[in-house]
């Protein structure tokens, strides 16, 4: 595996100049690259068989069916809980960010691309300023435009629509039509990862990229792992690798053993929650998580043993997802708080299971209904909540009811 | 090649032709297919929010929102699903779990888009809620009432402000469900505000002069025309045991706030019978007493000692039985532009608003002379605005420097620039020149300038040079303000050869030379210097006229005649009787034809029809060739301070918009515009 | 719970100047180059950035307008866009603005326990400002750190692995800091 490793300095975290990119082999071969034309570069994206590296996983080469576009967007934006990916990027490979930036732009013909990054991360916005200096100062970028735009989107910028609208100088809202264009140019977004990717698949070939990793999933993903395991790292491993293997050699393992597993979220929060019985033999790549109607994500994998209260986890989940709501459409707005006041009660019991029925009946119109993604991501945690822990749940209305009767007595 | 604009769809299995470009819910409301919106509004952008326009497209996975989505070849659109169903369902649920349920005590009920939704497309039975939302009261100025917990976030009071109003004052602040709808300053000063109670879906902006005064289904309605301003809205007026409750507009229309609220004015300071000044003091007295004195007064006079002046609000028929009788009695000084303005009257084109408000939409270009449009016909504006928004359309305005919800460009205050404009010396003059139809608009501040002839021609100057009167396209217009002046000026209520205009009959009367004036509705004119002059008031408010009249004959207002007026685009609409005047009051034109009888020029009328088929109707707005033109001295205009709230006397009566006056104008006036300079300095 | 109005009406009671510094004003116009001429509001969530960096880390009523001439818009959609974005801050902060990640990754970790340490020390809620004006506190969604939960960020450092001890060690040693 080390040696099929993308992101070396994640790993080592060693300087970020140029020059030490350069050592690591960033900016290596990009002049030979772009004078092989965007047409080659589409070509062995294309044969990689890369996938975004967030949400649904849709295909780069799918993305770029138009085969060009005036402007690239780069999503730095969107802070979906469990996802500490982005950040390790930014922080330790911004030169792959800005050539994968630089070859996407050539590979479609765009004039300029903006990097979306949250104001939040001050620290990692000033490491890309200085790394866009110094390659302004080297001239690597030619006629290209990459700029830096501070946003403050939140998760809701993970819906394309919503990032551009951002950009546009207005609320993160996403659009009615879908309408994927920025000024009025065609515009391609894609996230970090995803770029910082293209680089490396470029210089080592398609071949090299689509030998590893599984059939529908090419190459190796960055996985982050946070929550109740000895080391929270993030690490880069090849696509399809298992779960418990991931968590054992890289995180230490889970906090009290394997033995002591509750549950995982798999890919930042909106991907849901997946019980001990399914992680398991569990690979991670989009196939397999697919499988058990989940996603893979960002690769954002947040762990919990079994000393988590998982309702009272899924509640707070509720409520953030209740303050990260827009606010543009109804389902979305109401359903989120409705969602989040639920829980709340039945996080101590009080209710009856009519309302878990409730619940379930509000979910499925929420994602249904919704505008955009959001409602759906929204939703899935809880959704995963009552399909893996529903007996937990009415073992708390139980305990509460027969409680609340004794008092009555 | 060209592109294929015609495709085929299919809606509910029946085969469509549409229109490319078009959204599904356009195409279905062409076809007659019902499809439920809340948050959708023809003429405002697109929000996509509420959820009810959810249809089942064929081969898409989600549920599409019909109102923002263009129909594409081949689409197989469902409308009645049982999914489609259950959205709706749905929506109205999430809508109602925070939306308080005390339609029996809100004013919205009966003629609520929500409760009828609710009712059409709902579950019909309660929501098992959590707790529901609550807001803070907001306030929103004098005219409407906020209920924010009512508020379903459709955002079209929103986009209203933002788009039509133009003034941006209401916003959605904050996110998720803590969005709230606020004004800014707490205060909305647009002349348009009123529009968002319209509007709002829900009940949350309500009418604050209307509130808790009556419910929808209480009411009849009738439909009638507007005369607070020359743009003469089609308006439906909401009666219950005779009284005006409310005024709306008609279906698709934005009116005024001075339209929709001025109505309260019409049961104040109205004059319900004749008086006669007896020793200073007017005293009540019987129609018989009150024309007997005017007769007297008649008879002792010549013929040119006498003056007629008609107001803003008399109607076609008056002006027409008055020049009649006039013209029997051979009375040379009459008029019928009250605030003085110069327009020539030889060809009806000359006068008219000839773009026509629809027709501002082909417009390319367009030079402003002396006029606030925004403040003369809010309604107009809107539509400038409304092109301005869809893009190359440079504005340049000679005048008073205001806020017109749109950029413009200011050349100046001095008229004189329009000899530079004429002559090709002046940039703007590149842009009529490059424009395929341009616009010129002339108005009040120009016409009643000292000048105002002088202005008017070199105005006419610049329309021919610049070719914008031509058989496909008519660029001259004349802005006015009285809903009554096109109609008088059409029945030809003007001096004759060796008479006086109005500037001149006052002028005459402070002489002394003219010893009787008689006016129509005429309230806005200087009364100074009249102290020797018999007046004859004759209208239906107790105002400036009424102040100065020896002899007052009672009159009734626009919602209490069956009348015709003529708009600035010179279009003939027909006011219509709603309500019973007051007291003893008469329709104007009876008066004048009992007047007739008493000083023996009987006229041959006796009922309206009568007149209708006389009247010199006419849809022509040909323009007078050959104008010479007059070269512009000075170039001075005059400026106005005309507050827009108490422009006539129904105005000037109403309660609500005395508060208006008060709250409203000081609050736009304090907001004052800064440069970018003066901030940063 | 209407947390905007309170905020919104803070804003504009307040009669504060503002005007932007010379240093802001050049930062102003290479912000607005990045963006296509015709598209001045682009720049407006950064300029707003700028102007509560300027301002002590809010956004006063005066500053809404200054930006609002900025970038050439009606106040009333700078302040919805400023309203609309948590990281913005249309009421006075304190000079420490402590922000604590209370999402699943960090909660796991303990960032209630830090929270309630917080407000325990501090005697404040979320949200709110200490008397003296020193210390804000505010609850994030994630911070982006979530391998180091619970993650902090005071002012503009970001502070990982902490415990409620070493937390209120830290604002110890803050307010004692800026005693001296």
């Amino acid at each position: 595996m080390k040696k099929n490793r993308i992101f070396t300095n994640i790993i080592d975290q060693g300087p970020v100049t140029l020059k030490a990119a350069q050592t690591r082999g960033d900016w290596g071969t990009t002049q030979e690259i772009l004078s092989k034309g965007s047409q080659w570069i589409q070509d062995q994206v294309a044969q990689s068989d890369l996938r975004e590296r967030s949400h649904g996983g849709e295909y780069v080469a799918k993305k770029w069916e138009k085969r060009e576009a005036a402007y690239i967007v780069i999503n730095a934006c969107s802070n979906e809980p469990g996802s500490g990916t982005e950040k390790y990027l930014l922080r330790y490979e911004p030169h792959k960010v800005i050539e994968g930036a630089l070859l996407i732009g050539a590979a479609l013909g765009a004039h300029t691309c903006y990097i979306c990054i949250r104001g939040e991360y001050l620290q990692e916005r000033e490491i890309l300023e200085s790394a866009l200096e110094e390659v302004r100062e080297k001239n690597l970028l030619g006629q290209f435009q990459i700029y830096i735009h501070e946003g403050a989107g939140g998760t809701l910028c993970g819906e394309e629509t919503a990032l551009l609208e951002s950009l546009e100088g207005r609320k993160a809202m996403p659009r009615v039509n879908g309408d994927r264009k920025l000024y009025g140019c065609s515009a391609v977004i894609h996230g970090v990862e995803t770029v910082a990717t293209i680089p490396e698949i470029l210089r080592r070939g398609a071949p090299w990229f689509a030998s590893l990793g599984t059939l529908h999933s090419k190459g190796t993903k960055l996985f982050s792992l946070s929550g109740h395991v000895e080391t929270p790292c993030v690490v880069e491993e090849e696509m399809g690798v298992s779960l418990k293997e991931l968590i054992e050699t890289h995180g230490g393992g889970v906090k009290g053993g394997w033995g002591f597993f509750l549950a995982v979220i798999p890919g930042g929060s909106s991907t849901g929650f997946l019980p001990k019985e399914i992680c398991n033999d569990l690979c991670l790549d989009f196939e397999s998580l697919e499988r058990v109607s989940s996603c893979l994500g960002t690769g954002g994998i947040v762990v919990m043993d079994k000393s988590t209260d998982i309702v009272r986890v899924t509640a707070r989940l509720a409520q953030f997802y209740q303050q990260e709501s827009c606010g543009k459409c109804t389902p979305c707005r109401v359903g989120t708080g409705w969602v989040f006041q639920l829980l709340e009660r039945l996080s101590v019991g009080q209710g009856e299971k009519e309302d878990l029925d409730q619940l379930q009946d509000l979910l499925q119109r929420m994602s249904e209904t919704s505008l955009c993604a959001f409602g759906g991501w929204a939703a899935a945690p809880v959704v995963s909540l009552l399909r893996y822990f529903q007996p937990e749940l009415e073992h708390r209305i139980h305990m509460y009811n027969v409680a609340s009767k004794r008092v009555k007595v | 090649m060209t592109e294929k604009t015609q495709i085929q769809i299919s809606i509910n299995d029946m085969p469509v032709e549409c229109t490319v470009g078009k959204t599904i819910l356009e195409v279905c409301q062409d076809q007659g297919i019902e499809v439920p919106t809340l948050c959708y509004d023809k003429s405002l952008s697109i929000s996509g929010g509420c959820r009810m326009c959810l249809v089942e497209v064929k081969g898409w996975e989600k549920l599409q929102t019909s109102c923002g989505i263009p129909v594409e070849e081949g689409m197989e659109i469902y409308t009645q699903t049982a999914r489609v169903s259950e959205a709706r369902k749905s929506s109205l649920d999430f809508l109602l779990m925070d939306h308080p349920l005390e339609c029996p005590l809100c004013d919205k009920s009966g003629e609520c888009p929500l409760q009828d939704q609710s009712f059409d497309y709902g579950e019909g039975r309660g929501i098992p809620a959590e707790a529901k939302r609550v807001m803070e009261t907001q306030e929103f100025g004098p005219l409407i009432k906020a209920s924010m917990n009512r508020c379903i976030h459709c955002n079209l009071c929103v986009r209203f402000a933002d788009e039509v109003a133009g003034t941006a004052e209401i916003g959605a602040l904050g996110r998720g469900d803590e969005t709230e709808i606020r004004a800014l300053k707490g205060v909305v000063t647009s002349e348009l505000s009123g529009n968002v109670i319209d509007l709002c879906p829900a009940g949350a902006l309500l009418s604050k002069p209307f509130k808790g005064r009556g419910k929808a289904w209480e009411m009849e309605s009738f439909e009638t025309v507007d005369v607070m301003d020359a743009v003469g809205s089609p308006i439906r007026v909401q009666v219950r045991e005779g009284e005006i409750m409310r005024i709306l507009p008609r279906e698709g229309e934005w009116i005024s706030d001075k339209t929709r609220f001025a109505h309260d004015g019409l049961s104040y300071q109205r004059l319900d019978q004749p008086y006669i000044r007896v020793e200073g003091k007017l005293q009540p007295a019987s129609w018989a007493d009150a024309f007997k004195i005017i007769v007297k007064k008649m008879t002792s006079l010549k013929p040119s000692e006498m003056a007629f002046l008609i107001g803003d609000l008399v109607d076609m028929e008056t002006a027409y039985v008055l020049r009649q009788l006039l013209d029997k009695m051979k009375v040379p000084h009459r008029d019928c532009r009250e605030a003085g303005q110069y327009l020539p009257v030889s060809a009806r084109g000359d006068y008219l608003f000839n773009t026509t408000m629809e027709g501002i939409q082909k417009a390319d270009a367009c030079l402003i002379v002396g006029s606030n449009p925004r403040l003369e016909a809010p309604v107009l504006n809107a539509h400038i605005r409304k092109r301005f928004l869809g893009g190359n359309f440079p504005v340049a305005l000679v005048g008073q420097k205001i806020d017109l919800t749109y950029t413009y460009d200011h050349l100046g205050t001095n008229a004189l620039v329009l000899k530079e404009i004429l002559n090709g010396n002046h940039p703007f003059a590149e842009t009529l020149k490059g424009a395929k139809n341009p616009m010129i608009i002339v108005g009040n501040g120009a016409l009643t300038s000292l000048e105002g002839e002088a202005i008017y021609k070199t105005c006419r100057a610049i329309a021919a040079q610049f070719n914008m009167i031509r058989k496909d396209w008519n660029g001259f217009n004349v802005i006015h303000t009285a809903a009554g002046c096109v109609g008088a000026l059409d029945v030809g209520f003007v001096p004759l050869k060796e008479g006086h205009d109005t500037a001149g009959i006052l002028r005459g009367a402070k002489v002394g030379t003219l010893k009787l004036l008689y006016l129509v509705g005429v309230d806005n004119i200087p009364f100074n210097g009249l102290e020797d002059t018999f007046v004859v008031y004759q209208g239906h408010h107790g105002d400036a006229g009424a102040h100065e009249a020896h002899v007052i004959l009672p009159g009734v207002a626009y919602t209490e005649k069956d009348a015709s007026y003529v708009n600035m685009e010179g279009r003939l609409q027909e006011a219509h009787k709603i309500v019973q005047g007051p007291g003893e009051a008469k329709e104007d034109w009876k008066i004048i034809r009992g007047l007739s009888e008493v000083v023996g020029h009987k006229l041959p009328y006796n009922t309206r029809e009568e007149i209708l088929a006389e009247l010199p109707i006419s849809e022509a707005s040909s323009m007078s060739k050959g104008v010479e033109f007059q070269e512009i001295t000075r170039g001075f205009m005059k400026e106005s301070d005309e507050n827009f709230y108490r422009t006539n006397v129904i105005c000037r009566s109403s309660p609500t918009m005395a508060q208006c006056s008060v709250e409203l104008v000081s609050t736009a006036q304090k907001a004052t515009v800064r440069g970018y300079e003066e901030v940063v300095s | 719970m209407s947390k905007a109005f309170t905020q919104i009406e803070q804003a504009l009671s307040k009669t504060q100047r503002f005007s932007f510094t010379k240093e802001s004003l050049i930062q102003i116009e290479k912000i607005k180059r990045k963006y296509p001429e015709s598209k001045p509001e682009s720049a407006l969530l950064e300029i707003l950035l700028l102007a509560q960096r300027q301002n002590e880390g809010w956004i006063s009523h005066p500053a809404l307008e200054a930006v609002a001439v900025g970038v050439n818009l009606p106040v009333m959609k700078v302040l919805e866009v400023a309203s609309f974005y948590p990281l913005l801050s249309l009421k006075p902060v304190g000079s420490h603005c402590v922000r604590i990640c209370t999402t699943t990754a960090c909660w796991l970790k303990g960032s209630t326990d830090l929270g309630r340490a917080c407000q325990k020390w501090l005697g404040i809620g979320w949200e709110e400002t200490t008397v003296d004006g020193m210390f804000t506190l505010k609850e994030v969604p994630c911070l982006g750190d979530c391998t180091k939960a619970p993650a902090v960020q005071i002012n503009e450092t970001l502070r990982g692995n902490l415990n409620a001890r070493e937390m209120t060690h830290l604002l110890q040693a803050l307010a004692e800091s800026v005693k001296k």
